[in-house]
């Protein structure tokens, strides 16, 4: 396992994760938001858009390191990497995409630029299926750039949006804390099990069916399963503090501090696990 | 955060789909032959070394490198391929080979950006 690939993912999946959770929280919470996007700009959330832009602007440069040290290439072979491959074109696509959500965070956040920002972020999540395992699906190469674009936005919806609520709920003076967290819930019903279908068939397409020993005898197959392991202390946690937020209760403040652990977990796994081989079914 | 009778469906289905589906495993890029074949003998001096991936390769991203059983190099012209990945990835000597032991070391990039290399070794003995 490449350790600086997979810290280079890592910084990818964090920073596009932030940016759609704080697009999504801007543009889907408009109607009581409205006369306070201000609460965006507040300390929390703004450390947080400025940490996601330089991941954003770090992460692509750093696999183009790792890509290079890999193939024992030099920086003159960049051009030709660059012009001449596929891996090349998708990482062009995705630097270019990376750089637009780097710049949106930065930008004051209204209602314009927080569209602007979620358009980049989203062409962010579908640039990064260039460079993953769905790059290299010949069967079905849209369906499978698709799945993972999908897979993306949905997760930087829930849990980019899990930590863009609690940043504003943490905001001196902000007095639409429950009604955040009502609309942070209603946008995670519909995106957690999106995220979870979306990372099944991933699953499904990447593997096949394999006797579950062959899958776990491999890293590929061991890292899935703790991710899944992982996933599932997300969802159980989640669904506790819904529970909460319908009784009219606020979310625990430990639990959500542990669900977003444990989701940071699943993202460092993922980056793992994206630069892994599949085990071989013979 | 999840509507818990949601939870239940979402779990099974990340146990079952993977049982219900009969969908092919995702290729990954892996050499499927190669010429000398691994730890074969040749009479004659082969004029190049080949390697048939199960992709069509990207060039830039491909390298092929012989070496004598002293470490040294021996020298090959700029690799060629042809349009479709049943045609290999051709790497030709520039001079015939003399008799000696050969190790051949590859390494190419999967289009999702994955490195795949590997060794093969192949002995020249000439007829005389």
């Amino acid at each position: 396992m490449d350790l600086g690939a997979s810290a280079a993912r890592a910084l990818l999946y964090v920073g596009a994760v932030a940016a759609l959770g704080r697009a999504g929280g801007c543009l889907f919470a408009g109607a009581w938001m409205a006369g306070t996007r201000r609460v965006h700009e507040a300390r929390g959330p703004r450390a947080l858009a400025r940490v996601a832009a330089l991941a954003l602007a770090v992460a692509p440069l750093l696999l183009l390191q790792q890509q290079l040290a890999a193939l024992e290439m030099s920086p003159a072979d960049v051009r030709a990497l660059l012009a001449q491959t596929t891996w090349g074109h998708g990482w062009s696509v995705l630097t270019a995409a990376c750089v637009l959500t780097g710049v949106a965070l930065v930008l004051p956040l209204r209602r314009a630029t927080a569209l602007g920002l979620l358009l980049a972020s989203f062409a962010t999540a579908v640039a990064m299926g260039g460079l993953g395992h769905a790059a290299a699906d010949e069967r079905w190469p849209a369906g499978a750039r698709v799945l993972d674009a999908v897979h993306v936005i949905a997760t930087g919806l829930w849990i980019g949006g899990l930590l863009d609520t609690l940043l504003i709920t943490r905001v001196p003076g902000f007095s639409l804390r429950d009604l955040a967290w009502r609309t942070f819930s209603r946008t995670a019903t519909v995106m957690a099990p999106a995220a979870v279908l979306t990372g099944v068939l991933s699953g499904v397409r990447v593997l096949g069916v394999m006797a579950p020993a062959v899958i776990v005898a491999s890293d590929y197959g061991r890292l899935l399963a703790l991710k899944t392991a992982l996933v599932v202390v997300v969802l159980i946690i989640g669904a506790r503090q819904r529970r909460r937020i319908q009784r009219g209760e606020m979310p625990g403040s430990r639990a959500v501090h542990v669900e977003c652990a444990v989701a940071a977990a699943v993202m460092l796994v993922t980056a793992a696990l994206t630069g892994s081989e599949p085990p071989a079914a013979d | 955060m999840m509507r818990p009778r949601l939870l239940l469906p979402a779990i099974a289905l990340a146990v079952i789909t993977p049982a219900l589906l009969s969908a092919a495993r995702l290729p990954h890029l892996k050499l499927r032959a190669i010429f000398p074949g691994k730890d074969t003998t040749v009479t004659t001096s082969p004029e190049a070394v080949k390697l048939w991936l199960s992709e069509l390769a990207d060039l830039p991203a491909t390298k092929v490198a012989v070496t004598t059983a002293a470490g040294a190099a021996v020298p090959t012209a700029k690799l060629t391929r042809g349009a479709t990945k049943d045609e290999p990835v051709v790497a030709k000597f520039t001079a015939p080979l003399a008799d000696g032991k050969y190790t051949i070391t590859w390494k190419a990039m999967s289009k999702d950006g994955h490195v795949v290399d590997g060794v093969s070794a192949f002995t020249v003995k000439l007829a005389k």
